[in-house]
């Protein structure tokens, strides 16, 4: 339907995955791979304020024109991916709901991101 | 929650195990301090909310939030330092639009702050129990800028100068104003009160404080007002430009009892312009200024009533109790009724229909009105007047209009009874000489009396109507029986048979009627006494009346509308020219004084002078002859002779009335007194006086007195007795 909106929201994510090294800042890890994603930027925004406040705010993200990265553990893509399905459908995929780890991963992730109604959903399948 | 949550499961420790960097809590907070220094310059579209959000999100998942929260603390206080600095050295007029400038960025800054540091808020702030970022950003402006030592006084006083700046003409930056207080507001109730509202409304009550009494000095009451509303309206207006509603009930307080309450008995009595003059003059804008604006002070609408009441009591005595004034008692009603009238305009109008006003406006009437002891006479004789054939053309509607305030005065009548006396003998004057213009008229005012009073009250009146009707009914039937006996040229009798009791007694005086006239009367009798037997008939010869056709000496022929008396002095002219008093005085043996008013309407009224007297003279005299007037002449074929207008009562008569008033009243009081102690048994004095009074106080206020001697009767007629204990109680013997 709204194509215009579907234009202004339409972002891209270049996810960064990297070694477990996070206490180490930023210059100092090394980044494994480079994945886009599209994602639309109300549809997160809607679920995580983190995702909120990173297309609004005022920084470098804010820019339509800037691609968006993120940095995160490289063991935190799969749980990433099932977050963002999550925002999308409400639901994660059956392969997560039966594996303990990747729902503590996704949890987490979750906290991180601040994507209350997915935090709930683990403590719920958990 | 989440956080809570989250260490419930313990899973931390597997997975994140860490070989910590001694120096990566400070190296990590330096980005983050160095972002913060960037944000306030403006510089924050180069920064990375993700890297920053990650920081901070790793800080505090790594414990180190206590180390993240009193480094931004440090940071953003020496940071405002700064500012505060910048902000003092602004000159004069720029000092407010620097703070505005400072607390914008500032607001800004603080807002990206918290946006990167969105986690620890989240988890940390709360289970630490600190300050929320956005909370710890306004506390940290308000103690380093707002309450600094420099800036505190210096902005409350710039605020307070620019509302008086504003108050005496200048116009001003509202915008900025409003800014600046909308700040004030951020920072927490506590310090918009004690920063501005405070300080606003003590330095608004000083220049009210003056400024009332500048006008006070040299302004009439409805300028004043004028001056006041406009004062207060101008407050409202201000305090919501400058976004300070919360304190626009306060500042109208203030104006209020500066500009207000402080001068409300010095406003309502101003000498030439005060309530009174208002009142006077029907100043209804004035009027409806005043009490609108005293309605919002504590006692100032009971100031406007107290005056208006003390006004209308003053001006109600002097209306009813001036002897020149009641000399017409039309005219007396008539102005009781404009005066009520125009006191209703003014309620309505001006006192948006305020009830204790009205209450007031009624009281003063009840109050007034019952000063003059012959307003019921008046009033009755206001209606007769209304009410009488012929006066004016008035429509029916407009009958009902003036009845309704008719009945309105009626209701503040104390003595109700005396109206009634009074009334029945009106009507029935109206009734008796085919006055009344309307029987709807007279019905619609006896419902309204009904409904007043109760049925008592009025079922003699109706009384009075029935007997019109039957007499009607019996007239037909007499002539229908009498049709063959009857001849041409024969006077025709018209009679109206009055129930004795339901009609005003009046002492029955016959006299001799000629004898034409007496035998139609003879039949007319046997007639009704053959259809109703066992009843007495009496003639009341001194309240009929009879049309007589004449033919003067130049052959004008006339039609004299005359009473029944003056009709028995006619026919007697009929055999003779010319008759001493004494003559008729036994001819016709009417009553000396009505005899003589008859004789002074038929010889001495111009233009009516069908007799000629001699000696010519305005007053009958003993010795006086009369004569037929054969010259007489008039414009009309119908003479109307000496009409029984109903009058003022002279002063005789009234005491009369009055007696008979008293003497009604006896049985009615007693009744009520042995009404009460037949459901009360045993009963004191006072309180008997009291449930008496108010038995009947839709009726008359009995005098207490009056009701202690009629208790003495009872007793003496053994239907109470004193007890024998205490003398002032009293028993009922059944």
């Amino acid at each position: 339907k709204a194509k215009i909106g579907d234009n202004i929201t339409k972002r891209f994510l270049d996810l960064y995955p990297h070694q477990k090294e996070e206490t180490s800042p930023d210059e100092e890890v090394q980044v494994l791979r480079t994945e886009q994603i599209h994602v639309s930027s109300v549809i997160l925004a809607s679920k995580s304020p983190f995702f909120h406040k990173l297309f609004s705010n005022g920084m470098q993200e804010t820019d339509p024109q800037c691609r968006v990265v993120i940095k995160i553990d490289d063991s935190d893509v799969v749980a990433l991916m099932e977050l963002l399905h999550f925002i999308y459908g409400g639901k994660l995929s059956s392969s997560t709901e039966g594996s303990f780890v990747t729902l503590v991963d996704v949890m987490l992730l979750s906290d991180k991101l601040q994507v209350v109604s997915c935090i709930e959903h683990c403590i719920q399948s958990l | 929650m989440s956080t809570q949550k989250k260490r419930n499961f313990k899973i931390e420790a597997f997975k994140h195990r860490v070989e910590l960097d001694p120096k990566y809590a400070e190296k990590t907070w330096k980005i983050l301090e160095h972002a913060i220094e960037e944000i306030y310059n403006h510089n924050a579209s180069g920064l990375s909310f993700e890297e920053l959000y990650r920081n901070a999100y790793n800080m505090v998942l790594h414990k180190y939030g206590e180390k993240l929260y009193s480094g931004l603390v440090t940071t953003m206080t020496s940071h405002l330092k700064n500012i505060s600095r910048e902000v003092e050295l602004a000159q004069g007029g720029f000092f407010l639009e620097e703070l505005n400038r400072k607390w914008e960025d500032h607001r800004k800054a603080l807002q990206m702050i918290r946006d990167i540091l969105m986690y620890m808020d989240r988890t940390f702030v709360p289970s630490a129990q600190k300050t929320p970022v956005n909370d710890l950003g306004l506390n940290l402006w308000r103690d380093n800028i707002v309450r600094s030592p420099k800036i505190q006084a210096r902005l409350k006083n710039t605020l307070l100068e620019l509302v008086e700046r504003e108050r005496t003409g200048e116009v001003i930056n509202r915008g900025l104003m409003r800014n600046v207080i909308q700040m004030l507001k951020e920072l927490g109730p506590n310090v918009y009160q004690e920063d501005f509202e405070k300080p606003f409304l003590d330095v608004s009550a000083d220049f009210y404080r003056v400024e009332s009494q500048k006008f006070i000095e040299c302004c009439d009451c409805g300028e004043y007002m004028k001056k006041a509303e406009r004062r207060l309206n101008e407050e409202t207006e201000r305090v919501s430009h400058y976004s300070a509603e919360a304190s626009g009930g306060k500042i109208e307080n203030v104006v209020e009892r500066e500009m207000i309450a402080n001068h409300m008995q010095r406003l309502v009595q101003m000498e030439n312009s005060g309530l009174v003059n208002m009142l006077v003059d029907d100043k209804y804008d004035d009027l409806s200024r005043m009490y609108n604006l005293f309605n919002r002070v504590p006692g100032g609408l009971s100031a406007i009533k107290d005056v208006m009441t003390s006004y209308l009591r003053e001006t109600g005595k002097q209306l009813v109790t001036d002897p020149e004034k009641s000399k017409d008692p039309v005219e007396f009603v008539q102005r009781l009724l404009d005066q009520k009238d125009k006191y209703d305009k003014i309620i309505s109008l001006a006192f948006s229909n305020d009830k204790t006003f009205q209450n007031a406006l009624n009281g003063s009437f009840e109050y007034f009105i019952n000063l003059n002891p012959r307003s019921p006479e008046f009033i009755s004789l206001f209606v007769d007047d209304k009410l009488r054939k012929g006066l004016k053309e008035v429509s029916e509607e407009d009958v009902e209009v003036v009845l309704d305030k008719v009945m309105m005065l009626f209701r503040y009548l104390q003595e109700k009874d005396v109206f009634e006396k009074y009334y029945k003998q009106h009507l029935a004057k109206r009734l008796l000489s085919g006055k009344s213009a309307s029987d709807e008229a007279e019905r619609s005012l006896i419902v309204k009396l009904k409904t007043e009073c109760g049925y008592q009250f009025t079922s003699k009146l109706e009384g009075m109507f029935t007997d019109m009707r039957t007499s009607q009914d019996t007239m037909q039937g007499f002539y229908a029986s009498q049709s063959s006996e009857m001849s041409e040229g024969q006077p025709s009798l018209v009679v109206q048979v009055l129930t004795t009791g339901s009609w005003p007694t009046q002492a029955s005086t016959t006299c001799n009627l000629p004898p034409e006239i007496h035998g139609v009367c003879e039949r007319f009798k046997a007639y009704y006494l053959g259809t109703h037997s066992g009843r007495r008939l009496s003639w009341q010869t001194s309240m009929g009346s009879a049309d007589l056709k004449a033919v003067f000496g130049k052959g004008q022929k006339h039609e004299l509308n005359v009473s029944t008396y003056q009709m028995c002095i006619l026919m007697l002219f009929n055999s003779s020219d010319q008759m001493s008093y004494k003559e008729i005085e036994q001819a016709t043996a009417i009553p000396a004084p009505d005899l003589k008013r008859c004789l002074q309407s038929l010889a001495c009224v111009k233009g009516k002078n069908v007799l000629r007297k001699e000696p010519m003279s305005k007053d009958i005299m003993e010795d006086d002859d009369f004569f037929f007037n054969d010259r007489f002449t008039s414009k009309f074929f119908k003479v109307k002779i000496g009409t029984v207008a109903a009058q003022k009562e002279s002063e005789p008569e009234k005491q009369e009335t009055r007696q008979r008033v008293e003497e009604d009243r006896k049985p009615q009081i007693e009744a009520a007194i042995v009404r009460i102690m037949k459901s009360r048994r045993v009963l004191d004095h006072n309180n008997i006086v009291t449930e008496v009074t108010k038995q009947l106080q839709s009726r008359f206020l009995p005098n207490p007195v009056v009701i202690k001697k009629r208790i003495e009767s009872l007793i003496e007629r053994e239907f109470l007795e004193r007890d024998k204990v205490d003398r002032k109680m009293y028993r009922y013997l059944a």
